[in-house]
């Protein structure tokens, strides 16, 4: 194995939820050691939402090749080691909302007294300082608050929901910061202290927009899928995909649950159907009259009735082909809805795009004759696009359209990102990693790739597991003093 | 014009080669203190003819997108394809330690200036390569556009309404990823060659640093559930997008064991200004169960808040809601976000002077604050050719006569 980039630089990290813990993964995963503080009795917030800590699907995203321990800060023993993990570390990250560190005793007045070289990376919602420097919030609040949902979604409707958008700007200032603040230390031997506004960061992704107000005093509103610059410029409803899923019934009790969940309809009162031997008899019956309704339902809907009602059902997995068989066994569901996005610039494109589409007749209407036309006239247009795309699959779609060089995607799924996607397998980008508990996941390595440094994505610890290893091997207590720790709760 | 203070990446030359696609890149590492040279076409740079532009006048030298992404940039203008333009690259190569790029694959390799080619005239050197879908692969060729890469990138997918198609993420966000990962990828060879005294070559895709994005809503439903996560859904069954009384709030109604910790200071604010129903006041939130909750209970939750919100503009609303310790945040649009007190308490803005347009523009500032070498913006976009005499007479030492010559050859 090659040395890893950041071999020997060690990390110690009270992060929690995704900011922070995206730092540190990216760290990681080039091979930075970082050690994640954490508590039993304050449990990331991703590990609370599982069922168990160590049942936590979105907590493995954030957490891989990180090595994990519990102490108890409160406890003034616990405080103790975890300065003493300071005094081992080149790098604290932290995204407390601001204060909490102080509170906690680990402020950077008392961190520089632990190890006077330290970079400290303070990254809260918005800063350190100022009038709203300790409230408390999510990247939902946040990318509201930075003005992306404003200009995101249909102009005749409210805001769209972006999730936690801004969760994912921040981390790469953050990054670039502390790789920086890394060369600079090279160079003076100094440390220094970063106070990190996510706000502030996220906001020079809004910069044209912020310039054209300071500049032009024009406030920007949503556009939905339209384009100053293109048209057609929009995602285009596709030919559904089929999708299947397998419902198991045996016994009359399972019948029941399975008759109830549907709503018992007429035909599951039919003696046909009223023990294994007449359902056997009747199957391909059966099979009919249950496929007429799974077909009303996408596989999702048909699963979320089947769990609660105890029948065992489950997705049948498809390729991305459309012209697959029917598997067997398997029901119908509702087709799932597919789009790919098209976006048309240049004239030169516009030919291309009519081209594929087999020059249909409205195509040479004065309308559409040039950009200005196709958006004067871009809802028209939408609808005609929409009658071709319809008709094809939406990789059909995609394929067809960036060969004749004009821009489409795939509106992707997760299943399209994680089982189909051939250009994220070609640059490895989804990594295989086993979990102790929760078996193989597929966390992102790095979007970008270095010629001579690899990128290692690493386990996700469960909660505690390197306990030993740190108190023992990394900061050298005996196994008395440890078991000390343990009985007086600094360590959990 | 105000000279380039000190910061952290100091001693390290960046060229910047890129477009639209990659900008941001080479401004990360200009505000942290690197010497960016950015260069053009001789006509100038195509990302210049991209709005808003200042007072709506399209003009290169006018683009507010090119000012926004082009700060503490020095610029010359050179034709790389040309012969003598090589040479004063390859000049430049010598000087420098990155080179950022966003042009198609293979383009750099076939002028003669890819990896291997620079390597030999400077061991040292980073090429950060920024394009749709990285260097190889089967989408290599594949073309891109913002509402592209975010249908590809995943993340569009659960954005909007149901009855409608998937939208995108408001005005062009996913190459300022890719810049974003270009600068990470960039620093982090900067360390391996101050470690190793190597260079090596960055490939980034635009299309990872979109689904960079995508995990928590995305693709963690389906590693984990085989599920495909809907748009239009919401996640606590109730809304959180709330209209007030000049635009819309975020606030959300938490379930399970946060309920209690982040509920109660709502309600709390909405008793204190009378607002509040017997119902929402006695529910125990330990215990309240919001998926399960029927559709009027629901609707004894959503009137009240709506009142609440009714009652008060985003700026209000911004302000009580850190008094009553609730975490409701206003949907601000640019106008209230140059006005936000927080911003203003940092001094977060900075004025950077324009002689040419006989003005100063406010600038978003610093994206971060340091105790040692804080990153400073001091300088506005070049125009385009701004430092040619600069570098290429004082620096690299090209007679003004040789420099006339090249000028009306096109190459400079």
């Amino acid at each position: 194995m090659s040395k890893m980039l950041l071999e020997g630089i060690k990390i110690v990290d009270f992060s929690r939820v995704i900011v922070g813990p995206l730092t540190t993964k990216t760290l990681a995963d080039y091979g930075a050691e970082v050690i994640k503080i954490e508590s039993r009795k304050a449990l990331d917030f991703f590990r609370a939402s599982g069922t168990e800590p160590d049942l936590a699907a979105q907590f493995t995203q954030w957490s891989t090749g990180k090595h994990s321990v519990t102490l108890d800060l409160t406890n003034p023993k616990g405080l103790e080691v975890v300065k003493r993990i300071i005094a081992w570390a080149d790098v604290l990250v932290e995204n407390y909302a601001g204060g909490v560190m102080e509170r906690l005793g680990l402020g950077y007045e008392v961190v520089k007294e632990i190890k006077p070289d330290i970079i400290m990376l303070s990254s809260c919602m918005q800063g350190q300082t100022g009038p709203f420097s300790r409230h408390p919030g999510w990247g939902f609040q946040l990318s509201g608050l930075s003005g992306f949902n404003i200009v995101s979604g249909w102009p005749d409707r409210e805001p769209p929901e972006l999730g936690v958008y801004t969760d994912f700007i921040a981390p790469q200032f953050n990054v670039v910061t502390i790789l920086a603040a890394l060369l600079y230390r090279r160079r003076t031997g100094k440390g220094m202290y970063i106070d990190m506004s996510q706000y502030e960061n996220a906001v020079h992704f809004m910069a044209p927009l912020i310039l054209d107000y300071t500049a032009n005093r024009r406030v920007a509103n949503r556009m939905g899928n339209r384009s100053d610059y293109a048209s057609p410029h929009n995602a285009y409803r596709c030919l559904d995909a089929d999708r299947y899923c397998t419902i198991s019934i045996s016994t009359d009790e399972e019948w029941e649950n399975f008759c109830k969940a549907i709503e018992n309809p007429a035909w599951t009162q039919e003696p046909r159907f009223s023990t294994p031997a007449a359902r056997k008899e009747n199957a391909e019956e059966l099979h009919r009259l249950i496929e007429e309704w799974t077909a009303n339902y996408s596989v999702e809907e048909v699963l979320s009735k089947m769990a609660p009602a105890g029948v065992t059902a489950s997705r049948v997995l498809t390729g991305q082909s459309q012209v697959e068989h029917k598997p067997s066994g398997a029901y119908r569901c509702r087709g799932e809805d597919r789009w790919c996005a098209i976006a048309v610039s240049t004239d030169e494109e516009w030919g291309s795009f009519c081209k594929v589409i087999g020059n249909p007749a409205w195509t040479k209407d004065t309308k559409f004759s040039t950009l200005l036309a196709r958006k004067e006239n871009g809802e028209e247009l939408d609808r005609l696009v929409e009658e071709w795309t319809i008709k094809h699959s939406a990789e059909e779609v995609m394929t067809l359209m960036q060969a004749a060089g004009v821009a489409a995607g795939v509106l992707e799924t997760g299943e399209d990102q994680l089982e189909h996607d051939p250009q994220f397998k070609h640059r490895h980008f989804f990594r295989e990693v086993d979990h102790a508990k929760m078996g193989v996941h597929h966390p992102t390595a790095s979007p970008f790739i270095l010629s001579k440094s690899p990128c290692e994505v690493g386990k996700v610890p469960l909660l505690g597991e390197h306990n030993e290893y740190i108190l023992t091997e990394i900061l050298g207590y005996s196994d008395e003093e440890i078991a000390e720790l343990v009985i007086e709760g600094a360590v959990e | 014009m105000e000279q380039k203070v000190e910061g952290m990446l100091s001693p390290y030359r960046v060229l910047d080669l890129a477009d639209e696609k990659g900008l941001m890149c080479g401004k990360i590492l200009g505000d942290l203190g690197a010497d960016v040279i950015k260069i053009e076409r001789p006509d100038g740079d195509p990302a210049r003819r991209l709005g808003p532009f200042y007072h709506d006048e399209p003009d290169p030298e006018k683009s507010l997108f090119w000012f926004a992404f082009n700060t503490n940039k020095r610029g010359v203008t050179l034709d790389i394809e040309t012969a003598d333009g090589q040479e004063i690259f390859k000049k430049l190569v010598k000087s420098a330690d990155v080179v950022v790029e966003s042009f198609a694959p293979g383009y750099m390799d076939k002028i003669g200036l890819g990896y291997s080619d620079l390597e030999k005239l400077n061991p040292g050197i980073i090429l950060v390569s920024i394009t749709p879908f990285g260097q190889t692969g089967p989408y290599k060729d594949y073309k891109i556009s913002d509402i592209v890469a975010w249908a590809l990138g995943g993340y569009s997918y659960t954005i909007g309404d149901a009855d409608r198609p998937p939208v995108r993420l408001g005005h062009p966000q996913a190459y300022l990823h890719g810049g974003g990962q270009g600068a990470q990828g960039a620093i982090m060879a900067l360390y391996h060659r101050e470690l190793t005294g190597e260079g090596q070559f960055v490939d980034v895709s635009i299309h990872d640093s979109c689904t960079r994005c995508t995990p928590e809503r995305i693709t963690s439903h389906w590693d984990f559930n085989k599920r495909i996560a809907q748009r239009g859904g919401r996640l606590s069954g109730l809304r959180r997008i709330w209209p007030c009384k000049d635009g819309y709030v975020y606030a959300i109604y938490w379930g399970g064991q946060f309920a209690r910790r982040w509920n109660s200071p709502l309600v709390r604010w909405m008793e204190s200004e009378g607002v509040a129903t017997e119902f929402i006041k006695e529910i125990d939130w330990d215990t309240f169960n919001m998926m399960q909750a029927t559709p009027d209970m629901v609707e004894n939750i959503v009137e009240p808040t709506l009142k609440l919100f009714s009652l008060h503009t985003k700026k209000e609303i911004l302000e009580l809601a850190i008094k009553h310790n609730a975490q409701v945040y206003p949907m601000s649009s640019a106008a209230e976000i140059v006005g936000n007190i927080q911003l203003d308490a940092r001094d977060y803005w900075v004025e950077l002077e324009h002689p040419e347009l006989g003005t100063t523009i406010t600038y978003p500032g610093s994206f971060v604050k340091t105790t040692e070498l804080p990153p400073r913006i001091s300088r506005r976009a070049p125009l385009i050719g701004e430092h040619n005499q600069e570098i290429y007479e004082k620096e690299l030492g090209i007679s003004r006569e040789k420099l006339v010559i090249l000028k009306q050859a096109k190459v400079i």
